[in-house]
């Protein structure tokens, strides 16, 4: 939808816009690094919850980056106060029939390992590697939404392959 | 090839994204290393997040959207309203017995921003930057050159008698010349260009001449500096430029105020912070980021409803 006359978010259709895009995806990016997807939903209600108090504030095309914080923020919040945090990532397996979930593919005893290694990935590797793999953002894009640079982004990503592909040797 | 691998700091990242020359990607698949990666990808790539209900969240999210802005009722009691009738009955009369008896004032304000140049009835010329002004009596001005000023302006003063200018920090005695005063909150800024200036607030007096500069801070004497300038007048006159020294952020944002007329809404522990530096009165854009930059302070600015809005530091 077309924000450019919008002088703050506080209009409906824009703010249900808003979510409808962003929603999905920032539940997914703060999956990825913090491993508890229920969680994760509840920030983004939190999120969007803070953007519609302080809508007067926020201009539409701060919006985005006003999202990614707060959200962020509050789970940080949280995860701080979880001393103990193993959380395993919930990895569903993809369905390859759109209609039908019977159709899933099954996971190997490889494949499971595969994701035990990345969850014991460091935060960081694992939200670039999974933004990457299963958002399929570019390497611009991570480095755009983490502020680092693409340089840094493609040194996670090797170290991310490395870490999995050493984990999985250790088996 | 696995010391290539481990030696490079971003060769399976150009791998997995298509950077690698034919040769080295070819090199790198058909060796035992290349199959692992790619079965290990083969592997990821079935992966997926659990479902995410997104219309579910929405309605989720507006039902608690209307839980959490229940508007406030207030109550007034009928009797609280005779006591502000009450209230307002005497603000009027104090007002109006003061608007009847006040000294009949000439009063100059100027807003964000812009300048004016007043000649005064002895022909001494006032400049006066933005969001100030400047007071005084016309019937008294013949036997006493007497002014009120918040804000800031510049002096050029005739030859005559006692010229004194009056601020909430310390009163400026003249004694005939051309100088600056800067009065924003609890700070006045005194330069002196030409002449002789004398500065007095309580037991505290100095006399200034070409050049010298004097703080008075919440009514206390300051500091005292040297200026080198090449014209006769203070750079916001000659140049358009915003001079700001050892002052707070609080203050340099307010001079955001003064000039562009920009609210700011801060934070109580970036206010406080030392700056030092110069803006442009014509860029507000640059200005902001003059200021702000150098501290690493991450900020939205709504240029059309002229709002800025301090988020926090930056973390390096």
């Amino acid at each position: 939808m077309d924000s450019s006359d919008l002088k703050n978010s506080c209009d409906n259709a824009f703010y249900e816009s808003l979510f409808r895009s962003l929603a999905p995806t920032i539940r997914n990016f703060l999956t990825y690094k913090y491993r508890d997807a229920e969680r994760a939903a509840d920030m983004v209600q939190e999120a969007f919850l803070t953007l519609w108090k302080n809508c007067e504030k926020v201009m539409p095309d701060m919006a985005k980056a006003y999202l990614y914080r707060v959200a962020q923020n509050q789970m940080l919040k949280l995860v701080d106060k979880d001393k103990v945090r193993h959380k395993h990532m919930p990895f569903v397996s993809k369905t390859t029939h759109n209609e039908d979930p019977q159709f899933q593919m099954e996971f190997s005893e490889f494949d499971l390992q595969i994701q035990n290694a990345i969850n014991q990935l460091s935060d960081g590797q694992r939200e670039v590697f999974l933004l990457n793999r299963i958002e399929k953002k570019t390497y611009n894009e991570i480095a755009e939404m983490l502020e680092v640079s693409v340089k840094a982004v493609e040194k996670r990503m090797h170290k991310a392959l490395l870490k999995i592909r050493e984990v999985h040797k250790s088996i | 090839m696995t010391d290539k691998i481990n030696d490079s700091e971003d060769f399976l990242a150009k791998w997995l994204n298509g950077d690698l020359t034919d040769q080295e990607r070819d090199a790198f698949e058909l060796s035992d290393e290349g199959s692992a990666y790619k079965n290990i990808i083969s592997s990821v790539d079935k992966i997926d997040m659990p479902e995410y209900n997104v219309e579910a969240e929405l309605m989720k999210l507006k039902a608690n959207r209307k839980t959490s802005s229940v508007p406030e009722t207030k109550v007034i009691r009928f009797s609280s309203i005779y006591k502000y009738a009450a209230a307002a009955v005497i603000i009027l009369s104090v007002s109006l017995a003061y608007y009847l008896t006040r000294p009949a004032y000439i009063v100059y304000e100027t807003l964000a921003g812009q300048i004016e140049n007043i000649t005064l009835p002895d022909q001494s010329i006032v400049t006066l930057n933005g969001n100030s002004r400047l007071r005084f009596n016309p019937d008294k001005f013949d036997e006493n050159r007497h002014l009120l000023l918040d804000g800031e302006a510049f002096f050029e003063v005739t030859k005559g008698i006692n010229f004194e200018v009056e601020t909430d920090q310390g009163t400026v005695k003249v004694l005939g010349t051309s100088f600056n005063i800067w009065n924003r909150n609890d700070l006045l800024d005194v330069v002196c260009y030409t002449g002789r200036v004398n500065v007095t607030k309580k037991s505290f007096t100095k006399d200034l001449i070409p050049g010298d500069g004097v703080r008075i801070d919440n009514g206390a004497f300051k500091s005292t500096w040297v200026k080198q300038f090449k014209q006769n007048k203070p750079v916001w006159i000659t140049a358009g430029i915003t001079e700001l020294e050892n002052v707070t952020l609080e203050e340099a944002l307010n001079e955001l105020n003064n000039v562009f007329g920009i609210t700011v809404k801060s934070l109580p522990e970036i206010d406080s912070r030392p700056f030092t530096g110069n803006f442009p009165n014509n860029d507000a854009a640059a200005a902001i980021k003059l200021i702000l930059r150098a501290d690493n302070i991450e900020y939205q600015y709504d240029s059309t409803n002229k709002k800025l809005v301090l988020l926090g530091i930056k973390s390096q």
